[in-house]
């Protein structure tokens, strides 16, 4: 009776599960990954050349992108975290 | 060259007003399905990027480096983290149908409107300085181009381009911000609008980057060597600068009222957060990527001196590329006036709910005949309040001369708005948060804003002397604005960012420990933070019968008679009520109040619903019952479950006798069918051969003989089956009378069997007896368990179909029961029929071999008076029956 507490889920359903997971964790990466260059400047006489920090904040920015893109499209076909209960609707590709 | 800029804008403006229109009208025709598509929303959500970002963000990129990147990874931060936080504020934005972000407050704290007129106040002066950056960044632009023709009318030009710009864009936002009321028709033509927006000022600085990165500089490699040597090429970052600003853009993203107007009031689709959670920031992604570049170009090619705010628009100029400078002013053009656009949508939502509203209704308390159409008044006071954010905008450009840099205005604003944060945090994730809490938090964190960062940005002596800010008010040093608590060579930014938003989290978390909320104030706690786990909402209206019409009346003039007519009748159709009105029952008023929230506001609508209800009835009582009810129903219904298994079961029962009863009834019809032909048969020989006899004087010795004999052995099986009959009746009356005596079970089998072999032998049958010597003998009454076996043994042979028949006899002593079981090789009973044949008169199949069906009936009822018992065994590979007596009758029979 009532709302039993699920130990155990079924495989697609567990995957899903990791996916919002990794989703989570996508911003405290990004964010880690942007304060890292307040470490650079201490350490070295001649610090790093503004093209290359530059370059470097674009990279793992794009990164940081392509991530969550790759587990957006993954997660947009499990319904159950939507207020209607349905997934977005089929891609007509 | 200023004429051709002037009628490009021009067209520009009428392009949007006719994108506007056209998607009014496809929405309206209900053609406008890419209109709610998620890449619309995301294009929307770019009015983050301003023209503060289009013009300023190159300057600042000048000024200090990279540090213009905080301002785009903060809210990049935020979309990537969108299953933290926007997932949960677009949910409860459209389950609340909340108008602004003032409203969210306002609903999240007990549908307080001290606290919505207070996030108003400080969002309309947050925002105001911001839509002055705005004007100034298109009269600037305008005079890059003057400038660059020699005209001297710059100075002229200034406030004059400044006012028409507003007035352009007052005009606008009333036209297409206005049209309707209710949050759930969406603005599609602003959206729309501000999409394509979005789309010319991201190619326009794409387009001058491309120029300057391979036109320019001659590719990257040789743009990359520039940027090194460039006058700020060492990677020296302030670290805490860099953190503070990350941090506050990250904020102002959730915060800005024009930016939850787009994306949480404006969200068409929850979904959309997937597609806009990568893709928005790839679109500042885009943005930021050629900024330093432009940056370092313009140092190296335009004069000293030349403002770097512009460089955008004076590279192209400088370098006779009058197109893409066209292009790169509509970019500018763009940037400046979506911001423009849904920022004073935003405000005049929140200035006309929160703020006129409010006053509104409180001067015309009670007195409801006398309300017009509210929606009129409603929209009256939206246009208002539009003119009004965009005049204050111009009178702040007016009056601060366009003299600071546009970044610093920009990052002040975004300091003021950003102190909505730890209030709407809070209210999202914490339950206990109270809005005492959020009153003071809020009041303490705009103080400091105020104090440390706003009134010093207008200039040593404008507003704080130059003594205040040395020394501190009455020359107490540890209140000096830029130097709280003594903590002195902070950046004034940064230390603003810290002492605000720390103390404002820290009065606001306090307070709301010590605080106790109101009943109001819990039940909306537990709807906002609690929100996905599809909790009903619980009501606090009661109402009574004869308010509907009250009701209704004051919906229609709020929503329109149209709305306002289907949402009655469709809830009176949900109640089965026929005609408009609905009985006021909590959850209707829940609904309605939630409808004509959309409309003014939770506050208001509160308050307007509160007007006719009477009062707000929701008291911890109230709230303490509704658990109670919830429980006490989960007790009942688990207790109903309960009850219906049992009743499921005894039916299930009962449905077994009354099957078992009508058998019975059958049998018995059939038995009396059968018992009168079984009677009827040797009847009819024994009359008839008895009148031969009578009228037959001539026949011969030898028939008499043989027609006596007949007659004798018709009598018998007559008497046989009245003794049997009677058998029965004695045995089920109890009158028998046992005879027990010490037997061998062994010996009364074999005498048994010799019994039934002696008597007919038509039929063969083989029969294997596996008796057991050691099998102890027993107290019984030999003649009945000897009448048992018999029977047994008979049926067998009667009834074993096999082609070669078998019986096989055993006998074993288990457990103080001597247990014998007859196991014959034929098909056995079936299935159906093995509950019936213990019955009296049941027979097995249509009879093939005589018999009234008594014998088991008869088998049963003997042992039970021995103690013992006679049951069908299945499963046997044949028809079985096992017999099981005790040791001794008597300690059974003489209980």
């Amino acid at each position: 009776m009532g709302k039993q507490a699920v130990i155990f889920l079924e495989r697609n359903r567990y995957r899903t599960r990791r996916l919002v997971d990794g989703l989570r964790l996508l911003p405290i990466l990004a964010a880690i990954l942007w304060v890292v260059p307040a470490i650079w400047t201490h350490d070295s006489q001649n610090p790093p050349g503004i093209a290359q920090v530059a370059i470097y904040f674009f990279s793992t920015w794009a990164i940081m992108i392509a991530l969550c893109l790759v587990l957006a499209r993954r997660l947009r076909h499990s319904a159950e975290f939507w207020a209607d209960g349905q997934a977005e609707p089929q891609d007509r590709d | 060259m200023i004429n051709i800029l002037i009628s490009a804008s021009m067209l520009y403006v009428a392009a949007l007003f006719f994108v506007a229109f056209w998607a009014e009208r496809a929405a309206a025709q209900g053609r406008g399905a890419w209109l709610r598509s998620p890449w619309v929303y995301t294009l929307s959500l770019s009015i983050y990027c301003t023209a503060w970002t289009f013009y300023g963000a190159v300057g600042y990129a000048a000024r200090s480096g990279l540090e213009y990147l905080t301002i785009y990874l903060g809210p990049s931060l935020v979309m990537l983290g969108w299953w933290w936080i926007l997932r949960k504020l677009v949910r409860i934005g459209r389950a609340q149908r909340v108008t602004s972000i003032a409203d969210l407050l306002s609903a999240r704290f007990g549908k307080s409107n001290l606290l919505a007129a207070l996030v108003t106040v400080l969002a309309v002066v947050g925002t105001t300085p911001y839509i002055a950056l705005q004007l100034q960044s298109v009269t600037l632009s305008f005079s890059a181009f003057a400038q660059a023709d020699d005209l001297g009318l710059i100075g002229a030009s200034n406030d004059n381009s400044a006012l028409w710009v507003a007035l352009g864009l007052a005009f606008f936002t009333i036209i297409f911000g206005t049209r309707n009321l209710d949050v759930n028709e969406r603005h599609h033509g602003v959206v729309m609008a501000i999409a394509v927006e979005a789309i010319v000022k991201l190619c326009a600085l794409v387009a001058v980057g491309i120029f300057v990165v391979w036109g320019v500089s001659g590719g990257i490699e040789p743009m990359l060597e520039a940027i090194n040597t460039s006058p700020q090429h060492t990677w020296q970052m302030d670290n805490a600068r860099w953190v503070a600003l990350t941090f506050l853009s990250a904020a102002a993203f959730l915060t800005l009222p024009r930016m939850f107007q787009v994306l949480v009031v404006e969200n068409e689709d929850e979904r959309h957060l997937q597609t806009a959670s990568w893709a928005f920031p790839t679109y500042v992604f885009l943005m930021s990527l050629f900024v330093l570049p432009i940056a370092v170009v313009g140092q190296a090619i335009l004069p000293t001196g030349s403002n770097p705010d512009l460089y955008v628009l004076t590279i192209p100029l400088a370098l006779g590329q009058d197109t893409l400078a066209i292009l790169s002013f509509l970019g500018g053009f763009s940037s400046a006036t979506s911001m423009v656009v849904v920022a004073s949508l935003a405000l005049a939502t929140m200035v006309s709910n929160h703020i006129v509203m409010p006053i509104w209704l409180r001067y015309w308390q009670g007195k409801f005949s006398a309300f017009g159409d509210v929606r009129r008044i409603v929209l009256l006071a939206r246009r208002l309040s539009i003119g009004f954010v965009l005049f204050l905008g111009y009178l702040y450009y007016s009056l601060s001369g366009g003299s600071a840099a546009l970044a610093a205005i920009g990052l002040i604003s975004f300091t003021g708005v950003a102190q909505v944060l730890p209030a709407m945090i809070g209210g999202l994730f914490w339950r206990g948060s109270t809005r005492m809490g959020a009153l003071f938090g809020l009041l303490v964190g705009f103080f400091i804003w105020g104090y440390s960062l706003f009134l010093p940005s207008f200039g040593v002596d404008v507003v704080m002397s130059a003594n205040l800010m040395q020394h501190g008010p009455w020359g107490i040093g540890a209140l000096r604005p830029q130097a709280l608590f003594g903590i002195d060579g902070l950046d004034p930014l940064v230390h603003t960012i810290f002492w605000s938003m720390l103390l404002n989290a820290v009065v606001f978390v306090l307070v709301s420990l010590i605080d106790f909320p109101s009943p109001l104030e819990r039940l909306q706690g537990a709807q906002f933070v609690n929100v996905f786990d599809h909790s009903s909402a619980t009501s606090g209206w009661t109402g009574k019968a004869g308010q509907s019409e009250d009701l209704m009346v004051m919906a229609q003039r709020i929503i329109g008679s149209v709305q306002a007519q289907r949402l009655f009748q469709s809830e009176a159709q949900k109640q089965g009520v026929s005609g408009f009105l609905p009985e006021p029952t909590p959850e209707f008023l829940e609904r309605l109040e939630r409808e004509l929230a959309g409309s003014v506001g939770a506050a208001t609508a509160h308050a307007m619903v509160g007007q006719i209800v009477g009062g707000t009835s929701v008291t911890v009582q109230d709230l303490m019952a509704v658990a109670d009810e919830t429980a006490q129903m989960m007790e009942y219904s688990s207790r109903l479950e309960l009850q219906s298994e049992e009743l499921s079961r005894t039916a299930r029962q009962l449905r077994n006798a009354n099957d078992k009863l009508t058998q019975i009834s059958v049998q018995k019809d059939a038995f009396l069918s059968q018992i009168s032909h079984e009677l009827r048969t040797p009847m009819t020989s024994i009359l008839a051969f008895a009148e031969i006899m009578k009228d037959g004087q001539e026949l011969e010795r030898e028939d008499l003989n043989k027609y006596a004999s007949i007659i004798h052995a018709e009598s018998t099986r007559l008497t046989r089956l009245l003794d049997d009959l009677l058998d029965l009746s004695v045995l089920e009356n109890g009158q028998v009378h046992l005879n027990l005596i010490a037997c061998c079970p062994n010996e009364l089998l074999r005498r048994a069997l010799s019994t039934v072999q002696a008597g007919e032998t038509y039929r063969l049958m083989r029969i294997n007896l596996r008796l057991n010597e050691t099998v102890p003998k027993v107290i019984t009454d030999p003649d009945r368990l000897g009448q048992v076996f018999i029977n047994l043994i008979t049926n067998a042979r009667k009834y074993c179909d096999a082609p070669a028949p078998e019986l096989t006899i055993s006998v074993v002593h288990r457990s103080g029961r001597i247990i014998c079981d007859f196991i014959d090789n034929g098909s056995g009973v079936p299935k159906e029929e093995q509950e019936m044949i213990f019955e009296k008169f049941a027979r097995v199949g249509q009879t093939k071999a005589g018999g009234a069906g008594l014998g088991l009936a008869i088998c049963r009822e003997i042992m039970g008076r021995l103690g013992g018992d006679i049951a069908y065994l299945p499963g046997q590979g044949g028809g079985a029956f096992r017999v099981s007596f005790p040791l001794d009758a008597h300690a059974l029979t003489t209980h």
